[in-house]
């Protein structure tokens, strides 16, 4: 029986190492598929991004605007109901004389025919205000800012005179005003010591004058 | 793009890389894997200019390592030698000489951070210097772990020459 001594072979540790290391080799299916994955991935089509997140300065910048806009809004629809309050404040302190003096709606709609619309009987007027037909003194042509209306007078059960307002409702000329048909609450504006009531009813801008 | 694909021989070296590293083939194949598919998004997205494939693909790999694995196998991120004495007279690592039959079992008893700086030295030819500048490794650590690996290498090569006498 003969024992083999082993073979020793020395190495520069360098060398050693070199080659224990290249000694390890990817498989060659492994290497295909590392070698397809990167195709397939860099052949794919530039996939767009999803929308980038706005900075936040940027949103905020947008909010700060809205807010701006919304309260610039709302003041410029204040100043027009103003200058409405105004206008037909200052011709009920007129007290220009009526055209027409009646105490029947349907005569006020045969002399109101240069309007472009039918002066009409406003449900609050009696339900709120206690100025019924007969009530009425009579009516003459007007105008609100610009606009042909018909301005109608009554004497209120307290004897004191008011002046109500009609007049062809546009969004753009009158503002956003409130619709009692849509539930909403008359707007109220206090100017030179009357009370002025505004509000929107059957397509038809109305304004009740009442001294205080 | 077809500059950034990597090709036959990369793949093979830093499957080389990841093994050195792990130990283990089928680790090995998967920080591959992960660090290219890493690596193919970043081309993808075009934000970032890659020079150097393979050096940014080693990296991927080593960082990827240390992540999933330094739990697991103690990468020693803080070595404790660094308090401790040590000899850090000069050695010429060049003139080190091992058994052939030896490296294997050598080179699997070896600390993951050893292997990583013998690679860096022996493999990718950096001088031991810039092997621990890149791997921010201490000089004073490195050393230490020389005159360990100079031990092992005498304790072969001590009957190795004994046997050439």
């Amino acid at each position: 029986m003969t024992w083999e001594t082993p073979e020793h072979t020395p190495l520069p540790l360098k060398d050693a190492i070199r080659e224990e290391v290249t000694s390890e080799q990817l498989a060659p299916d492994q290497l295909h598929e590392l070698l397809t994955m990167q195709q397939e991935v860099l052949a794919e089509p530039e996939v767009p991004e999803p929308a980038k997140r706005k900075p936040a300065w940027l949103v905020g910048a947008v909010a700060c605007l809205v807010v701006i806009a919304f309260f610039g809004w709302q003041y410029s629809n204040q100043q027009t109901m103003r200058a409405i309050a105004l206008e037909v404040a200052e011709n009920h302190l007129k007290l220009k004389p009526m055209d027409v003096e009646t105490q029947s709606m349907g005569e006020i709609r045969q002399y109101f025919i240069q309007l472009d619309f039918a002066p009409t009987r406003s449900s609050l007027l009696e339900t709120q205000y206690a100025l019924s037909d007969q009530r009425m003194i009579g009516g003459r042509y007007c105008s609100v800012k610009g606009v042909t209306a018909a301005q109608l007078r009554y004497r209120g059960t307290d004897n004191e005179l008011r002046t109500f307002y009609e007049v062809g409702y546009d969004a753009a000329i009158f503002g956003r005003v409130p619709d009692i048909g849509k539930g909403q609450t008359p707007t109220e504006v206090m100017v030179n010591g009357m009370k002025v009531t505004i509000w929107v009813e059957k397509g038809l801008l109305m304004a009740l004058v009442k001294d205080m | 793009m077809s500059d950034q694909v990597l090709g036959d021989s990369q793949l093979q070296s830093l499957y080389q890389y990841a093994m050195v590293l792990s130990q283990h083939r089928d680790d090995a194949y998967d920080l591959l894997q992960s660090a290219i598919e890493s690596y193919l998004v970043t081309v993808k997205r075009g934000n970032e200019v890659i020079e150097c494939p393979l050096a940014y693909v080693r990296a991927l790999i080593r960082n990827r390592y240390i992540d999933h694995y330094r739990y697991r196998q103690r990468w020693q991120s803080e070595t404790f030698e660094e308090l401790a004495l040590y000899d850090i007279s000069p050695i010429n690592i060049e003139k080190l000489v091992i058994d052939a039959n030896e490296i294997k079992d050598l080179w699997a008893q070896l600390s993951v951070e050893d292997r990583d700086i013998l690679y860096h030295w022996a493999v990718l030819g950096y001088s031991t210097d810039e092997a621990c500048e890149l791997l921010e490794m201490p000089r004073g650590t490195f050393l230490s772990r020389i005159h360990r690996l100079r031990k092992r290498c005498k304790s072969i090569n001590e009957p190795l020459s004994r046997v050439q006498e």
